[in-house]
């Protein structure tokens, strides 16, 4: 967008002005005292009359850049927390002209009255705020949901308590919260409270185990679970929501002890699948799911409880791009690639990744034969591309052509593999055979290159 | 009179600098500007454009550095050399960029933009006001007891 330009003829005056930078228009003047350290744009109030107040109308003031050189993350000398808060002051208390955004480090030291600054931000008219803690006692966020002029706003490393009197954040579109502590029934209560909200990222959030969403207008939820057993999806009614990336970590000591307490465990594997059929279902206008696990998605078996689809009625309807970053050698993993595929009736795109890991379920032989072709890809599934994978691998082979043999209206197939150090020959065999293996549709275009390293 | 036009078969649109001089420029160069995307796109663009604001040789410069931001799109090395340049011509030719920071601004070419107002920071930083003042040819316009005074309120900043 152009900043309003307010040419400036020259010939005007008669001594000629050599100072062409100063006419510059100020909105461009402060877009470019933004780009630089704080401490350095309030130094240029000492060059001359026109630039005395320039810097305080930085429209984006970024304290992570405060001085000279960026915070470094983990340990801080005393000092640094209490010179940062006198500044804040400083600027703020004295800033007449709005604040488009702001990103703001809080340390352990620094003694910020969060009760009085946040409205004082919110006199500012402060639209995008990011609020990131170092140390290790997060400070309880309180009055920031009482600034009603935000449009994005993300938190890192806070606990959030929501005042009592807490009502709405009517302008707010994105929530980004990562590393927070925040209670299920707090987030429910402020997702409910944003009745814009478009876009929601939840990264790690601690002591939240049960979500509950209610968001009419939501388009995009993220999510990155860690606890995955604890974890629960008990609600999400976004009837616009199009877009969900759902991403999983387990804990690595949980990997190797799936022979031990399966009894144990029984009951939760249920609940497990049955937390993801309820989700699912209750996603049918979805149009694109991203699914990331790593590195797996199920604890134990709970492979061997999941249906072979949704059921009719509640399948994924409108889903039309699928990604998957799975293990192709696993078939706890392998399994539900194949479970969504078959509850996506028109799905169009489908976009695989594979990450190794050195754990996992034997796939069965033949499966190829003994798979129920998803339905997509007799007529919907048109496009595929499947990244980071070994041509040695015989599993990824033959989910190849298990696709290659299935789908009918395939146009595009594309193989991104790694070159391995192994005897390159071997590689042209594999090549080979995909070129010549039989295919549903005709005139599809089968890509198989190398991209990415050697290692594995 | 100045062509840029190339053996691609892509639509030619001939514009008119402030000064009269007529260029012809291909069209994925000239809807880089949104200035003259909204006038093609509003259909008042069907002869010669005019660009009242903008003279011949700070034109001349706009495409020239348009090819070069294309050009550089994904070459990390190129994008850092384009980005040095500005020191040099700040330092060189203050006038000149402004001007061509006036006519990016007016044409409305994001990613000039971006690039020019990154030399002006790039060029601020790390400089004491003096040395800026005198290199921008900024004229201090304040009485010794001014200066003094905003030194002591912004005490902070010049520690």
């Amino acid at each position: 967008m152009a900043v309003e330009s307010s040419l400036v003829a020259g010939e005007e005056g008669e001594e000629v002005n050599d100072d062409q930078i100063s006419l510059l228009p100020d909105p461009i003047l402060t877009m470019i005292l933004s780009l630089i350290p704080v401490i350095e744009a309030a130094r240029t109030s000492v060059l001359s009359k026109k630039w005395r107040y320039l810097w305080t109308s930085i429209p984006h003031l970024d304290f992570f850049n405060l001085f000279d050189t960026f915070f470094p993350i983990g340990g801080f000398p005393t000092q640094v927390g209490e010179k940062c808060i006198s500044v804040f002051y400083q600027i703020f208390a004295r800033r007449q002209a709005h604040i488009n955004s702001c990103d703001l480090p809080i340390f352990d030291d620094c003694p910020v009255d969060f009760y009085n600054f946040f409205p004082l931000l919110h006199k500012l008219g402060i639209q995008r705020l990011l609020l990131s803690h170092f140390g290790t006692d997060p400070k309880t966020l309180s009055s920031l949901f009482f600034c009603n002029s935000l449009e994005k706003l993300s938190i890192l490393h806070f606990t959030i308590g929501l005042p009592s009197q807490f009502n709405q954040l009517t302008n707010l579109q994105a929530l980004e919260l990562t590393f927070v502590r925040i209670t299920s029934a707090q987030l429910e209560m402020l997702v409910s409270g944003c009745p814009n909200l478009e876009n929601l990222t939840i990264n790690h959030c601690l002591d939240l185990s049960d979500l509950r969403i209610h968001a009419p207008n939501l388009l995009l939820l993220d999510i990155f679970v860690e606890e995955v057993e604890r974890f629960r999806f008990s609600l999400i009614k976004a009837p616009r929501l199009k877009h969900v990336v759902l991403g999983y970590q387990l804990d690595k000591h949980d990997l190797y002890d799936f022979s031990e307490e399966e009894d144990e465990e029984d009951e939760n594997e249920i609940d497990e699948v049955d937390n993801l059929i309820k989700l699912l279902m209750n996603l049918d206008h979805l149009e694109s799911f991203s699914f990331r696990c790593c590195p797996h998605l199920f604890k134990f078996k709970s492979i061997m409880h999941l249906p072979d689809s949704l059921p009719i009625g509640c399948q994924l309807v409108h889903l039309k791009k699928l990604f998957m970053e799975l293990n192709f050698d696993d078939a706890t993993m392998v399994s539900p690639l194949l479970f969504l595929l078959r509850s996506c009736p028109i799905l169009e795109q489908l976009s695989l990744k594979h990450e190794c890991s050195e754990i996992g379920f034997p796939i069965e032989t033949n499966y190829r034969e003994k798979q129920r072709p998803p339905k997509c890809l007799t007529n919907h599934l048109m496009t595929i591309r499947i990244e980071n994978i070994h041509l040695y691998n015989k599993n990824v082979i033959e989910f190849v052509k298990f696709l290659l043999i299935n789908a009918h209206v395939l146009i595009r197939m594309r193989l991104l593999y790694r070159k391995s150090p192994r005897d390159q020959s071997e590689e042209d065999i594999v090549v080979n055979e995909l070129l010549l293996f039989e295919r549903a549709s005709q005139n599809a275009l089968l890509e198989i290159k190398p991209g990415g390293r050697y290692e594995c | 009179m100045a062509s840029t036009s190339n053996s691609t078969s892509s639509k030619i649109i001939t514009l008119r600098s402030s000064d009269g001089e007529v260029f012809e420029v291909e069209e994925s160069v000239a809807l880089e500007s949104n200035l003259i995307r909204r006038m093609m796109e509003d259909d008042c663009a069907n002869n010669i454009i005019p660009l009242p604001n903008v003279t011949a040789p700070i034109f001349y410069l706009v495409i020239e550095h348009c090819k070069k931001h294309a050009e550089m799109k994904d070459n990390k090395e190129k994008k850092k050399e384009l980005r040095s340049q500005g020191e040099e011509l700040l330092k060189s030719d203050p006038h000149t960029y402004s001007n061509l920071m006036e006519a990016v601004n007016y044409l409305d070419i994001k990613s000039l933009m971006d690039l020019t107002a990154q030399w002006l920071a790039d060029f601020l930083k790390g400089k004491s006001p003096r040395l800026i003042r005198e290199l921008l040819k900024i004229k201090n316009d304040f009485t010794p007891e001014e200066e003094a005074e905003i030194l002591e309120r912004n005490r902070w900043a010049f520690d």
